[in-house]
């Protein structure tokens, strides 16, 4: 068990119609670590990453049991203010998702929302976040460019830089690289490493490798149930179950 | 569950060299051990068969990196790869005692009866020591890697012991004592590293390094 989580799942289930995703799933989240969920496709990684701030919502027929809880509370209770929420849990998905404006409003967009800052004050938090999404340097003299005009990976790295205008606490990536080339990929995957000195940070990935690579913590899941769950180099070493074993050698199937 | 993977063309490939490999070493270090028994002089071929083996443990080191470029291995298959290693350079290291032991007589002057039943003795366990490694690597046995540690202790002993019978009871010709010591001190050499492969074995089949029982 993990002490003093930043987030922890009790007895966590998901259904989308009859078909129940995730199965009483118990999980504790390490505060200001990277924590990888992978395992094959169908597993529920995505549904598991989705719950933490409740993007399933929007997903008609969607049924959560149990609770998801952040800092001491569950976010699933009725009275938790979701765009809050996910002001404090941001995402960032697997294709990146910029606004077709400008790369200044993309990030500028977040803090205008939630009545953060303007001006000066305003221009700063786009720097700062483009600075911490590694982007700044690239594209400081045109951030008046359609955000569109930039690579795949700018994008991403741009999408990131938006999540943290917000100033999140836990930054969630859903295959953030399963679009990029691998010069781009190495380049989210050392900002997620970077990332986690400041946020708590949860990547799921089908991808192991990069799991190994990024993650200090791994959990696998495999037909909604949390089969293997540790510190990184134990799971890859030598994983305690013979599922973990199977797929992380890719014996699988 | 399992099936076939890339990967496997080059752990088979490994396992291969590693096998040879296993038939060279014990070869050699029986070879040596019977001549200085015998008052022979195998040194060239032994120099051959260590050199060969040092070939050996080099193509394990770049067929191990190359398997580890291209396919990122890990938990099992890591481990494996990290054990050929070490046992390759076990196995290249029974080759190079069996070449000193094989030139002792020749650079120390030839015949030697002191202590040749000793030899004889602490030879055997030796080789014992050595083919147990070896099995326990090919069969994946646990087991049998682990009485190799306790194999050794007995080997200890007997060197122990004869190293006090040596002084309490030296033989006239200082050659002889010489040769004698030398040689079962690489013996016991050899029985340590043959510790190695097995503890190589146990960190292969459980994760963890077996040395603790050394």
């Amino acid at each position: 068990m993990i002490e003093n989580p930043k987030i922890e799942t009790k007895d966590l289930s998901v259904s989308f119609g009859s078909n129940q995703v995730l199965k009483k799933l118990n999980i504790g989240i390490r505060e200001n670590y990277v924590t990888a969920i992978m395992g094959p496709s169908g597993c529920g990684k995505s549904t598991l990453i989705r719950t933490l701030n409740r993007m399933n919502d929007i997903i008609p027929e969607s049924h959560v049991d149990g609770a998801v809880i952040l800092d001491g509370f569950n976010i699933y209770d009725p009275t938790t203010d979701v765009v809050e929420l996910r002001r404090r849990v941001g995402m960032v998905f697997q294709k990146p998702n910029p606004f077709p404006k400008s790369i200044y409003d993309n990030v500028a967009f977040g803090p205008r929302i939630h009545g953060m800052a303007k001006g000066e004050e305003l221009n700063q938090i786009v720097e700062r976040s483009l600075r911490n999404a590694a982007l700044w340097d690239e594209v400081k003299d045109r951030l008046k460019s359609s955000a569109l005009s930039l690579s795949g990976g700018q994008q991403q790295r741009l999408c990131i830089a938006r999540a943290l205008s917000v100033q999140p606490e836990v930054m969630l990536f859903d295959e953030p690289c399963s679009a990029l080339d691998p010069a781009a990929t190495a380049r989210i995957e050392s900002l997620m490493v970077s990332l986690k000195k400041d946020y708590t940070v949860v990547v799921v990935t089908h991808n192991m490798q990069q799991a190994a690579r990024v993650s200090d913590f791994t959990a696998f899941l495999y037909l909604g149930e949390l089969v293997e769950y540790g510190e990184t180099k134990r799971v890859f070493n030598y994983p305690s179950n013979k599922l973990t074993e199977d797929f992380i050698t890719g014996q699988f199937g | 569950m399992s099936k076939s993977r890339l990967l496997d063309k080059g752990l088979n490939e490994l396992s291969a060299i590693l096998n040879e490999m296993a038939v060279l070493a014990e070869k050699t270090v029986s070879a040596s051990i019977e001549a200085y028994i015998e008052n022979a002089d195998v040194s060239v071929q032994v120099r051959q068969w260590s050199d060969t083996l040092l070939n050996y443990y080099n193509r394990v080191g770049e067929k191990a990196v190359e398997i580890i470029a291209r396919f990122q291995p890990v938990a099992t298959d890591l481990r494996i790869i990290r054990a050929s290693m070490e046992i390759s350079y076990d196995l290249s290291r029974f080759g190079r005692y069996a070449y000193d032991i094989s030139t002792i007589l020749k650079n120390l002057g030839g015949h030697v009866e002191f202590g040749r039943d000793t030899v004889a003795e602490m030879g055997s366990m030796t080789m014992n020591m050595i083919e147990s490694s070896i099995e326990a690597f090919k069969t994946r046995n646990a087991e049998l890697a682990e009485k190799v540690g306790q194999d050794d202790k007995k080997v200890d002993i007997l060197y122990f012991e004869h190293l006090q019978e040596c002084v309490r009871n030296p033989p006239k010709r200082t050659e002889e004592l010489i040769s004698d010591v030398l040689t079962v001190r690489h013996l016991e050499r050899i029985a340590d590293h043959a510790v190695d492969l097995a503890s190589a074995v146990l960190y292969m089949l459980r994760g963890e390094q077996g040395t603790a029982w050394r």
